[in-house]
Parts: structure tokens; sequence; C-alpha cells
């Protein structure tokens, strides 16, 4: 019996959980994501990037960036809950403008929330437009024989061109009013408000984006200027989480990215707290 | 694990007091037996875990077939256990399982966990093992066979026994004591068996996996008399370990490695497994020997048991965060199945995906730190973590009893008469095991988010509980209780009359069942909290066979049997996890089989011969999965199952000298759906049901074997033993996947993305899939030469036996043992869409990326044991 007494004990003393309790990572030496060796040297402005690669905003155009110059932006807008799909919509702290940088990945929203700032490499990018909205991203084709055109990065890539920069603060994210006398192809891409308004149909019941049928759903503004259909719309995925919520039925303000496909507006609400009804 | 450790010594340390030693005999074994019983030790070892039902969420449990007359039956369960050979390739609850004459196969489905009784071998080898038309003195024989295992003290031979190993499989080492008195003059018999196994994340022979058990058994029989006697035995084996995970050909490929495992990472540069299971089941059976007279006795035990099985899983509610998804795979980027050839921008992803894969090992597993930022990023935003581990909990508390009578009647006649009661109460619940640094998280159903209103009551787990936080403990997603009741009487009679030996047996059972919901779920709120009516079924069969004895060492035999048997606990509801609602539909499933054996058994020759036919109908089988071609999980039901079982074996051994023996074993069978299956299934995100049929006719059982043939040297000489085998194993089938086989998946497919292979619809709109879409995915099959040598040495006048054996020499590591076919659609029925809003379809193909384990290569496991 004292044998097995001391194997029991010696057993005992060496069995220790193999799957303790861990410890959160060490992150002082910089985030797990992206490439921290990128340096903010040769930092330009979406606007100088512009005048560099003049043919930003044409359709089926994609140009390699081949210089070395990096962006430092903030996230406006991302996949928080599905609605802007692929993609981030950043813009510039001191000039507000405005880009998108197309992504293939979801969750994106877990490594670059709102008010993010990211300093990315362009060099090896790709700057294009699809139905002339300008984005960052690598060149796709349907087809051998089709034009390429700009089109979602493999997520790889882009951990391989952006730097997070400190913590997200989406107190430095403030949107601009949205009007009728903006310029698209100027503003396109920016985080806006639009003030006031209402939705044709919104009888309570109708849904931003049920689904059957199509993977996205138009609704149209009820208020002049902004009811022309040809010019506004709001463009919502019936993959959003709010996708099924109901639209509201008297006056919103509706923030969101505002894109431009072909030389109408597309409003992209991020999230459900961007409808704000207005209390009468 | 550690508490439970120290509660499991504290038990052993006070038990050990009670008991003096007394008188001791010497070891009976005799050196002859000693390859036998080093045998088994090895037999239990190289078991993987999906093979001995470690595995809850594995149904492809091993039998453990076994005989004590056939030579098929001994051999085949060890020899082809590299392969998970499973006999007949019946799912394990065919066959049944008895401690001292009581019945513990699982109460829900049915099944036993061999793994409840690993690293106590000892303890294990007393078995009264019983063909499927054998009778014997504890049970009407299930369609697999049945086994009783004795865990009387006085079984164990006394003396003392240890045990060492070194290894290079699931673990890596193992310790075990074993001690027993044997029956004393006063009538007492002690004995105790204590036994660790360990590997760690550097040694185990899967990388990224590990293995922690400690085991222990005690028995304590009191002889009163000559007609009473009592026994208590209690053991358990505390487990933790790590899993492996089945992965692709293409995976496999890129990590040049067939034992890639894709459930590890690194955690701040340690590596870390996302599935770990921890599995302890106490038990304790008290048994009652009553020797009536000369002619009549009754053994009656109680047994009682609380498994508590948990098992880890890493879950997101975003991007699938696990290193072998197939968005990461290079494949992904264009048809590298023969399509059109790839623009320069997809060869260039292709390319890029494939440095990736090869250029780095930490890409090809978890990246646990990006896990943790990304929660902890979520924090400041006040979001719901999204990467998470979660725990699925499966603990049941079982009480049992089996009473049997015997009564030898007269020389030629035997009657047992036996009464079963089991009661099962399995709890099955969630908890969050580790929140990876999140600090928020909500009881969601995230598959509903986005097909109701914001803050509608479907997408609340919990209606009871909406708003609650889940804390790291916290139960979530589903907490539910099933209940079991059964009662069975069986009788048998056997007759030895002449040259005939013959038995009869029959059963019959009641079974009632019922649910018992914890949570209110929010699409099923009128029907998934609180009990569930009762569900009762009453089954019952028969057998009979007869064995001749045809003179000059020859023997005919012949049986047959039917039986009804109730529906098991786990395959009787729609969605346990979401309601109470039972399967439309659910009846007995009814089970005919018949044999017909020959054997011979003279001096040079010992043979024996079988074929089979069973046929299973109106069985029910469930499923749940995730089913992307609507983005939901989803919880499937076939009912109406009918299956073909047939086959024949043969085991012929052959005493060519005294000391030199030649085996030959092999078995070919089939194992089939007979017709296609009624399905019903219920998507998460939705309360409705769907009906469809499943074109399953013609599938195989997966997951071993159907073709085996082995041929076996055995040479002794001077205290040393050879033995040598060869085993050629084809036929293996891979678990097919139900909802590519929808009949409305097969139209769409048909309809949608028919190339002209697929198949046709007639002008009456009856579909006619080809075997381009049904065919079951399947191994190439494999050899493997495994050979052992031992010999026993003898230290200070008693025993030290030696045994090195060494499986898969010729190191075949192309061997695939099996796998599964992976349940997403290549023909993405709702297409993706792009960043830009086009659809585009699906270039990986699923239907030729199964997901497969493969053997090890060669391995070793070297034993010493010294009996004192």
């Amino acid at each position: 019996m004292k044998y097995l007494c001391g194997l029991c004990l010696l057993c005992v003393l060496c069995a220790a959980c193999q799957d303790g309790d861990w410890d959160a990572p060490d992150f002082s030496g910089g985030a797990p994501y992206g490439n921290n060796a990128i340096t903010d040297d040769n930092v330009i402005t979406i606007a100088q990037l512009k005048a560099q690669y003049p043919k930003y905003a044409q359709n089926y155009t994609v140009t390699e960036i081949t210089t070395d110059c990096k962006l430092r932006v903030r996230v406006t807008g991302n996949d928080v809950q599905g609605n802007l799909y692929n993609s981030i919509a950043v813009q510039e702290d001191a000039s507000g403008d405005a880009l998108i940088i197309a992504i293939g990945g979801s969750d994106l929203f877990a490594f670059m929330p709102v008010g993010q700032e990211l300093l990315v490499d362009l060099k090896g990018l790709y700057i294009g437009a699809y139905g002339n909205q300008p984005q960052i991203g690598t060149p796709y084709a349907k087809d051998a024989n089709s034009d390429a055109y700009v089109s979602r990065m493999d997520h790889s890539i882009w951990k391989e061109h952006v730097k997070l920069l400190g913590t997200a603060d989406p107190t430095k994210v403030t949107p601009i009013e949205f009007t009728s006398t903006l310029d698209i192809n100027a503003d396109c891409g920016k985080l806006m408000t639009i003030k006031n308004v209402s939705v044709k149909g919104a009888n309570g019941k109708l849904t931003w984006a049920p689904k059957g049928g199509d993977n996205s759903v138009k609704r149209y503004f009820a208020d002049a200027p902004y009811s022309d259909n040809k010019k506004y719309i709001i463009y919502t995925s019936t993959y959003a989480d709010f996708a099924n919520t109901p639209i509201p039925t008297g006056k919103m303000n509706l923030t969101g990215i505002w894109k431009q496909f072909n030389g109408q507006w597309e409003l992209i609400i991020r999230d459900a707290k961007d409808i704000e009804p207005i209390e009468e | 694990m550690t508490k439970k450790l120290q509660l499991v010594a504290s038990f052993l340390a006070m038990a050990s007091l009670g008991f003096a030693q007394e008188a001791k005999e010497t070891a009976t074994d005799s050196i002859s037996d000693a390859d036998e019983a080093l045998r088994q030790d090895n037999a239990a070892f190289v078991f993987t875990e999906s093979q001995l039902g470690e595995d809850d969420d594995v149904t492809q449990n091993v039998i453990m077939v076994n005989s004590n007359t056939n030579v098929f039956n001994s051999n085949a369960g060890y020899l082809f256990s590299p392969a998970r050979y499973k006999f007949r390739a019946y799912n394990s609850r065919y066959s049944d399982i008895y401690f001292n004459g009581v019945q513990v196969n699982n109460g829900e489905n049915g099944q036993f966990n061999y793994s409840t009784i690993g690293g106590m071998n000892d303890a294990t080898r007393n078995i009264d093992a019983s063909g499927v038309f054998e009778a014997n003195a504890f049970s009407m024989s299930n369609i697999g066979g049945s086994s009783n295992y004795n865990f009387r003290a006085s079984a164990i031979p006394a003396g003392h026994k240890v045990t060492l190993s070194g290894a290079n499989r699931n673990y890596t080492a193992r310790a075990m004591y074993t001690f027993g008195t044997g029956m004393t003059k006063k009538g007492w018999a002690f004995a105790g068996t204590m036994g660790y196994r360990w590997a760690n994340m550097n040694t185990a022979a899967v990388e990224g996996t590990f293995y922690n058990s400690l085991s222990y058994f005690l028995s304590l029989q009191k002889q009163f008399n000559e007609r009473h006697s009592l026994n208590l035995a209690t053991w358990g084996n505390p487990t933790e370990r790590a899993q492996q995970g089945a992965s692709t050909d293409e995976a496999y490929w890129l990590a040049n490695d067939r034992l890639y495992n894709p459930y590890w990472g690194y955690q701040d540069g340690k590596k870390r497994a996302s599935r770990v299971v921890n599995n302890y089941e106490p038990t304790a059976i008290l048994t009652w020997d009553f020797k009536i007279n000369d002619r009549m006795k009754l053994t009656t035990s109680a047994i009682g048991r609380y498994a508590m099985y948990s098992a880890t899983k890493l879950n997101y509610s975003g991007t699938n965060p696990h290193p072998d998804y197939w968005k990461r795979f290079p494949s992904y980027n264009y048809d590298v199945w023969g399509g059109t050839a790839p623009t320069s921008d997809e060869y260039d992803a292709w390319l890029n995906a494939y440095n990736l894969w090869t250029g780095s090992k930490a890409y090809r597993q978890i990246d646990f730190d990006q896990l943790y930022f990304a929660n902890q990023q979520l924090n400041a935003s006040g979001h719901d973590a999204i990467y998470y581990i979660e725990r699925k909990h499966n603990d049941h508390l079982f009480f049992g009893l089996g009473s049997t009578y015997e009564w030898n009647i007269d020389k030629s006649h035997k009657l047992h008469v036996g009464l079963q009661l089991a009661s099962n109460k399995g709890m099955h619940y969630q908890t969050m095991d580790d929140l990876l640094g999140g600090k928020y998280f909500h009881n969601r159903n995230t598959y509903a988010e986005g097909s109701y209103a914001d803050g509608a009551d479907e997408i609340y787990y919990d209606l009871r509980n909406k708003d609650g936080e889940v804390k790291e403990g916290d139960r979530f997603r589903y907490d539910y209780n099933l209940f079991m009741q059964k009662a069975t009487v069986w009788a048998g009679l056997t007759r030895d009359k002449l040259r005939r030996h013959s038995f009869i047996a029959a059963k019959l059972s009641g079974t009632d069942m019922w649910r018992d919901g914890k949570m209110q779920n929010g699409i099923c709120k009128d029907y998934s909290y609180g009990k569930s009516g009762k569900a009762g079924f009453i089954d019952g069969g028969f057998k009979m066979g007869t064995n001749v004895n045809l003179g000059r060492g020859q023997a005919l035999s012949v049986g047959a049997g039917y039986e009804q048997r109730a529906p098991q606990v786990n395959v009787s509801f729609v969605s346990p996890e979401m309601n109470n609602n039972f399967v439309n539909n659910l009846r007995n499933e009814e089970a005919f089989t018949c044999e017909l054996g020959y054997a011979v058994n003279n001096k040079w020759l010992q043979m024996n011969l079988t074929a089979y036919y069973s046929h299973t109908a109106k069985g029910t089988e469930w499923q749940n999965f995730y089913f992307d071609d609507v983005n939901s999980f989803t919880y499937v039901s076939m009912t109406g199952v009918k299956k073909h079982y047939y086959g024949a074996e043969l085991g012929m051994k052959f005493k060519v000298t005294s000391n030199f023996t030649v085996n030959l074993l092999g078995a070919i069978a089939e194992a089939k759906y007979a017709a296609n299956t009624d399905v019903i299934y219920m998507l998460s995100n939705k309360g409705d049901m769907t009906h469809d049929i499943c074109w399953n006719k013609g599938m195989r059982e997966s997951g071993t074997p159907l073709a085996v043939v082995s041929l076996g040297l055995k040479y002794s000489v001077k205290g040393w033993y050879f033995n040598l085998n060869g085993n050629y194993y084809d036929r293996i089938y891979l678990s097919y996947s139900p909802n590519m086989r929808y009949q409305s998946t097969l139209r769409d497919q048909i309809t949608n993305f028919n190339d002209g292979t697929m198949g046709y619809i007639d002008a009456n709109g009856n579909i006619h899939p080809s075997e381009t879409l049904t065919a079951q995915a399947k191994s190439n099959g494999g050899f493997m030469l495994d050979g052992s040598i031992g010999h026993t040495f003898r230290i200070a006048h008693h025993p030290l036996n030696v045994n090195l054996t060494v499986t898969n020499i010729t190191n075949n590591r192309k061997f695939c043992t099996g796998g599964y076919e992976q349940s997403r659609s290549t023909n993405y029925t709702s297409k993706e869409n792009d960043s830009n809003g086009s659809q585009v379809n699906r270039t990986y193909n699923f239907q030729k990326n199964p997901k497969k384990f493969y053997a090890q290569g060669i391995n070793f496991m070297l034993n010493l044991n010294y009996r004192f």
C-alpha cells in the first residue's frame, strides 16, 4: 500500500494543468497587426497623391503607385455592422480629404476602429476608381479580356502596407454636413450627415434592406432636392446588422460615408447609431 | 484539473488507510501470458481519441471487437486499430458494455467511451466477451457484440506490478502501479491501480497537442461466506488533453506535414491549444454475488457515475480566425482543378498565399496575439468581443442497476434472466472559457442579427436574461438537460445436447425521455424554456443461434435475430440547443441480423470463417453544422434511415511449430444506406422547419476500412518473442455531407451550374444527379508493417517484461485513415459580392477538399513491467 500511496503522491505532484490561465500578450512593442517597420518619412497628402496620379478618378483605370510615399489618415468608416463591405473610409485630419481603401477582409473594424490613425505605405499599391469613386487597392479583372479596375487587396498585402499609430481616438472624427451644393468629385468618400430628411415609403414596416433578391437595397429620400433618385440614394447591404430594422417614418439625421457611383451620391450608413430620428 | 487531482489524491489517501495488507499470493500469470498482456497494454495506447470516443463531437467510435473463441474477433480490434477499424462498420451503440453485469453505455448516444477506463489496464483485463451470436451470462448480445468487465477485487492477481512506458504517440510517458491481495483467508480482497499518462506540446506526436491523465481504480471485496460476497469498486481518470484537427490535402502539402494540426497557435511566442478537452467520470459500483445453491446464483450490481466532459473551441462572430480557413488557401484565388488559366493577378494572389503558408510556421497556426488585439480595440469602443474560447459541457449523472439470475437447470440447460434499470440526466450547456482580452460579451444570436429588427426578441438566446453580460465562466447560448429512463428485462436459455450447442434469448424494454430547457430562446420563445412532453417507447427483440460440432475439430454455426430499438435521446430532438420539439416521425429502429460461421480447431490450425448480413430500418440520425448556403447554423434530423451491412470475415492461426505461428486475418464488408432519407432541418436564425430528401443511398459508413487483410508471424524462443504483422486497409470512406446531397441543393446545382457533368432533370421534373455530384469522398487505403520484440528477464527472482512495439515500420505517411467532406457549397447558391457589388462564384472547390486525417509515420512504444 505504501507503494500505491507513494506513486499516487508522485503523480499528483507531477500532474499539473497544462492549459492554465493565460496572461494577455504584451503589445508594448507595437500592435500585432500591420507592419511596424513602416517609418513616417515621405508622408504626402491625399491631394498630393491625386496630383501625382491624375488618373485616379478615371473609371477602369488602375495605376500602380511606384513612388516611395505614405499617407497619414484616420479611419472614419468601417464594416462595424457589415454595411461598408471589404473596405474602410479614411480622411486626413487637416484637410478633411477622403479616400476609400478596399481590403479583402471582414472584421476590419476590430483592428481599425473609427478614430484609428494609420500610416499607409502606398508604394506597390494601386490607385484608381470604381464608378468614379477613387480608391486604393489592387487590380482585378473578371477575365483576361476584361479591363482591370481597382478592387480589394488581399488582407495580407494590406497588413504589409499599414502601421497603426497609437490608439483610436473617435473624438477626432466629426462628420460634416451633407448638402446638395457639395462637389461630388472632391467630397466623395467623406463622413457626412444629412439632416432633417425622411425616406420614401417609410411606413413603420419598411426596412432598410430586407433579405431576398439582391444583396443590397436602394432607398430614396422623400425630401427635395434629395428626392432626385438619380442623384441621391441610400445603399444598404442585406447583410447589415440593421438591415431588417424598420425605417423611421419621420424626419431623421443620417450619418455615413457618402460614396459616389458614376455621379450619383450613395449614402452608406455605418451603424444603426448613425440613424437619428428627430423628435418632433 | 488541479482541483480534481487534489480531490482524487485525498480520496485515495483516505481509502488506503482502511486496507491492511494481508496474505498475498505470488503472481500467477505465466510468462506465456506476458505477450498477451503487453499486447493489451499497447492496444489501449495506440487508439486515437476519435476511436475511443474521447471526443463527444465525433460519432465514429470504434467497437472494440472481442471474443474469447473467434480468431478474427479476438485479434482484429488490436491489429487494425491504427486504421480505426470498426467491427462490421457498426456504430459503437450496437455494442453493449457491462461492468459486473450492469450496462454502462452512455444514456444519450448509446455508445461507450473507452477512454473512461484508460490508464487502468490491469483492472480491465477480465472481460467476458460475447460475439454477436454467442450466449452469455449478462445480456442478450447486441448486433455488435457485448462485453462484461469484471471489476471484482479477487479477479485481479495478487502481488505488485509496476509498468513504465515511453512512446512517441499521443502521449510520451506512462507509469502504472497495480496492487492486489487476492482473496485472503479472512475473506477480504483488495486491488488498486494508479496510472499517469503524459505528453506536453513539445513531446506529443502531433504538434500542438498534449496529454495529461491520471487514473485510479480501487476495488474491495468481502466474501462473507460461501454464498454471499459484496464488492465495492470505484475508479476515474481525470484527463486534460488537446485535440488535433483534420485538414485538407492542400494544407498538408503547404505545411509539408500530414500531421499538421490547425487547432493551435502562438500567444506571446508560446504555443497554445485552442481545443482542450477535460474529462472526468468518477464511478462507483456495488456488486452483490449471491450463490443461492449449487445450481442457482444471483448477481446484482448498482452503479453511479457522474461524468464531467467539456471541450473548448475558438469561436468568433466575424472572420474565421482558423489558419486553414478556406479563404486563406492559395487555391482560393483561382480554379486549380483544371478550370480556365489564371490571370496574372490571380496567379500573383495564389503565389502570395503560397509564400505566406510556406514561408512562416506562425502563419499556418492561430495568431492569438491578433485576436487579443482585436478584442482590446473593441473594448475601447464598447463593442462585444468577436473572438473567444467557449467551452461546451456534456455532463451526465447516471444510475444503473443490473441483476441476473442464473439457473443451471440440468446438465444441458442453463437459464439466465435479467433486469436492467437505467436513469440518465444529461446536462448540456456552454460557458465562456476565455474572452481573449475582451471586456464585453452579450448572449445574442449573431446568426439572427440582421434578419430581425434591432432589439427584436429573436436575437436573444435567453429572453429571461436579455441584457446580461456574459463573463468568463458564465453560461451562454444554450443550457438544457435531457432525461432518459429505461427498464429492460431479458432472458436467455442455452442447451447443450449431443453435438449441438444452442441458445435463444429475448428482451423487452421501456424507455422514457424528455428535455428541460434552462434558457428561453428568442426564436422559440414558447417552447424552449421548461420541460417538454415525455416520449415513450416500448422495444424488444429476440435472437437465436446454434453451433453444430461436425467432428474432427470442425463446427458450423448459424444465428439470426431481430429487434426494435428505441431512438437514442441525442437524436430525438430537432434542435435540443434551442427548443423542446421532438423529431417528427420518431420511431423504434428495426434491426435484423444473421450470421453463418464455419470453424476449425485442431492441433495446427484454428480457423473461423463467418458471413453475416444485417439490415436496419426506421433509424434516426442527427447532425448540426454551419450551412452557408443560407448563412446559418443548421440542425438536421434524418428519419426513416435504412442501412445494409454484409460481409465475410476470416481468421486463421497456423501453428507451424510449437514456437512459430502464422496468423491470417481478412474481412470484406459493405455498410451503406439502402435508400434515400427524409430530412428535416431547422436554421438557428429562424424557427421554421424545412423538409427535404437526402440523396444518401449508397453512402458508406465512414472512418473505418471496409476491407482489411493481415498476415502475421509470431515466433518465440528462449524467453524472446517476436511479432511481425503486415496489414493492408482499403475502402475507407470519409463522412459524407448531407446538405450537399439535399434534393433541393442537387436540383439547384443541375439547374444553375451544370457544366454537362452533373446529371439532368427529366421531363417530369425529377432529378438525375451524376456521380460527379454525389460520389462520396474516399481514402486510397494503405499498407502498414508493424512489429514487436519482447523478452522476459528475471530480476531478484521476479519477472521483468520488456517489449518494444514499432508501428508503421515502412513509414507510410500517405495513408488517410478518415475524415469528412466539407459542408460548404462550391457552387454557392447565394453567390458572393465582390467589393464593388458584382456577384462572383467561388473558385475554391470544397468538393475536392475534404478534411482528412493521416496515419502517423513510424512510431514506437517501449514497455517495461515488473511483477513482485
